[in-house]
């Protein structure tokens, strides 16, 4: 029985550490030290010459690949992330009954990493682009359709997300409690300045800047009405959710029947670093077992902003202006996430506190190794998708004479990029992840 | 103890071997495993139902048939239009196959959208004046066939919701052969592939 527990408190523990990965790459990043950041992403995310098996390191090997300029390495490692991606949503309950115990004992970080939806629509554009950029546009166009069929999946996704979590409050075996506990919760969250409810997703769960980039590619290359149907339906929806300018421009531009595109130079400035979780430790008086109970609280990740790497670009007197939020996108869906996240943090908290109960009434010393257990691992997952940008902001300027374009970014020494020679519309995709990497910049030319 | 260890951990290994999926044939006309995506079973219903309509249209006819006749084919873009990373290869090759076997239809391998498929043809026209080579056996120019249709072709996806675990994926394969004396479409084929399975999972 000892061992057991023992065992089970072992386990418990496990899923507590925070990686020593995570914090190199963390420094890597910050320090400026790309190649060091890609090659500790590339090595975490599986052993060498096999197919990476960790989700979350795949799409970070994958952003820092495409950031180095290696786009068919990129490439190669976001298709094996959606392969996990695939491999999370077809996960077989049962099989996975075993590790949601031990999250029950522990926390969340025991178990493998569930994208976001966001992270899903992100691989498929980031995809897309190492396609365009690379000049196969057959490929880009595939990436492109997944990435529109996942921002169709998303409404609804969270449409039944929702409705499965009415359903797990109501079926809870003490809802009343659990209802008062998500009022209580709601309370503490708010003291603690988190207002959930200012966490509004853009309508529909929609990433405005993937449906922009999509329209734009068929704007750039479409063949025929379908694609030039295409390009207005997906730059219509953007409108509607951005209201900016030039999108409002690209739109007019898909709505003629007729007309080539005029050569000139899109800039989009794809900026910073996401919004992150970081954890928030409450302190519930919900159980009230009895005053055996050494220990019980709650742990949950809430939002922060994410941080950009510059206010804006310019190109002669022209500003690039918001375009889209990726802080807004990441906390909208996780809003939707979060009574989800909620309630069973306070299921865990509900199952170690009798848990430690029971082990106080059987021998008072295992009842405070229970209690040391269950603050230890009282942890929030706070996993995701680090290398996602703040914002995206858009600029159009004609195209130059001199076919030389120079980029201005505050704080840093102007950027001069060389057009194609041949005058044609072309996206010049500048990213930033932060002020000490220098920002990498593609140039994606139409047919 | 250790032999009852050895015991049990040669069960489990027998055991855990049994679990490994055997590698073995599988027959075209018996095999019913379906997947959302298209596979070999898709591409050769499309071409084959294609195919026969049209070789049943009476304007697929060489006015010279009964003479040996044939039309000459080019091979234009058949466009992938879906969210499968396929190769449209495939489902041309298939279809090239059965024209080629109809005894109606040759296919051109010496003009095509981007180049020719094989620049071999243009190539050995090269070696003419080549001391290596036998002039005789040299071939001449003007000799090539010029197509008389062109094959175009696109291949798109439409998803669909059917209920929360259900979905629904429908593949249409649109092929066109124009003449290319006139521009005009001499023939239209559209075949619908339309699969239903689990909605927990992208199609691709």
């Amino acid at each position: 029985m000892r061992g057991l527990i023992v065992a089970c408190l072992l386990g418990v523990l496990a899923g507590c550490a925070t990686p020593q990965a995570r914090k190199d790459f963390s420094r890597d990043l910050a320090s400026g030290d790309l190649p060091a950041a890609t090659s500790s992403a590339v090595q975490a995310a599986g052993p060498q010459d096999a197919e990476p098996n960790d989700l979350l390191w795949a799409l970070e090997a994958g952003s820092l690949l495409r950031h180095s300029g290696l786009t068919e390495r990129s490439t190669k490692m976001f298709d094996s992330a959606e392969s996990l991606m695939k491999d999370d949503d077809t996960r077989n309950l049962v099989a996975s009954t075993g590790n949601q115990a031990l999250s029950m004992l522990a926390n969340d970080n025991v178990l493998p990493y569930s994208p976001a939806v966001y992270d899903t629509v992100m691989l498929n554009t980031y995809k897309a682009l190492n396609f365009w950029r690379d000049g196969d546009y057959e490929n880009a166009r595939v990436e492109w359709n997944r990435s529109d069929d996942r921002q169709r999946r998303a409404a609804e996704h969270f449409e039944a997300e929702i409705a499965q979590q009415r359903d797990e409050v109501s079926q809870a075996q003490n809802a009343d409690l659990t209802t008062r506990s998500l009022e209580g919760s709601s309370q503490a969250l708010q003291k603690a300045g988190v207002d959930v409810s200012q966490w509004e997703p853009y309508a529909g769960y929609v990433n405005p800047a993937a449906v922009y980039l999509h329209g734009l590619y068929f704007l750039f290359n479409g063949e025929g009405r379908a694609d030039a149907e295409k390009a207005r339906s997906s730059l219509e929806r953007a409108y509607g959710l951005t209201k900016h300018a030039q999108v409002k421009s690209d739109m007019n531009a898909a709505r003629r029947k007729s007309g080539k595109l005029k050569p000139a130079v899109w800039v989009l400035f794809e900026n910073g670093t996401a919004a992150h979780k970081e954890e928030l430790r409450i302190d519930l008086p919900l159980f009230l077992i009895s005053g055996d109970v050494k220990y019980t609280g709650i742990a949950l990740p809430v939002m922060r902003d994410g941080t950009p790497a510059y206010p804006y670009l310019t190109i002669g007197r022209q500003q690039t202006q918001p375009l889209a939020d990726m802080d807004t996108i990441i906390r909208g869906e996780y809003k939707t996430r979060f009574n989800g996240i909620l309630i069973k943090e306070i299921l865990r908290a509900t199952a170690k506190t009798v848990l430690q109960k029971q082990l106080n009434d059987s021998n008072p010393l295992l009842g405070s190794l229970g209690a040391i257990a269950q603050a230890v691992s009282t942890q929030a997952d706070l996993r995701g998708w680090s290398t996602l940008p703040h914002n995206f902001q858009l600029a159009t300027v004609p195209y130059p004479q001199s076919n030389r374009l120079t980029l201005g970014v505050p704080g840093h020494d102007d950027i001069v990029v060389d057009l194609p020679s041949e005058k044609r519309p072309v996206l010049v995709y500048v990213r930033a992840i932060n002020a000490a990497l220098p920002p990498r910049v593609d140039i994606l030319a139409s047919r | 103890m250790s032999l009852k260890f050895s015991a049990t951990a040669i069960a489990l290994a027998i055991s855990l071997a049994g679990c490994a999926p055997m590698t073995q044939y599988v027959d075209p006309k018996t095999d019913n495993v379906a997947v959302m995506g298209l596979d070999y079973k898709d591409f050769e219903t499309a071409a084959s139902k294609m195919v026969n309509d049209m070789l049943d249209s009476p304007l697929m006819v060489h006015p010279k048939a009964a003479q040996g006749g044939r039309f000459v084919v080019a091979m234009s873009n058949i466009t992938n239009d879906t969210a499968q990373r396929i190769d449209t290869d495939q489902l041309v090759k298939k279809i090239r196959v059965s024209l080629l076997n109809s005894g109606r239809f040759v296919v051109t391998t010496a003009v095509g959208l981007n180049g020719p498929e094989d620049a071999m043809t243009a190539k050995s026209r090269a070696l003419k004046g080549s001391k290596m080579m036998n002039q005789a056996t040299v071939k001449k120019n003007g000799r090539v066939v010029a197509p008389d249709f062109s094959l175009s072709g696109k291949i798109i996806q439409r998803n669909n919701r059917v209920d929360g675990r259900t979905q629904q994926v429908d593949y249409y394969f649109q092929l066109t052969l124009t003449n290319l004396d006139n521009g005009l479409a001499y023939w239209e084929g559209e075949e619908a592939i339309i699969k239903r399975g689990d909605n927990r999972t992208v199609s691709w």
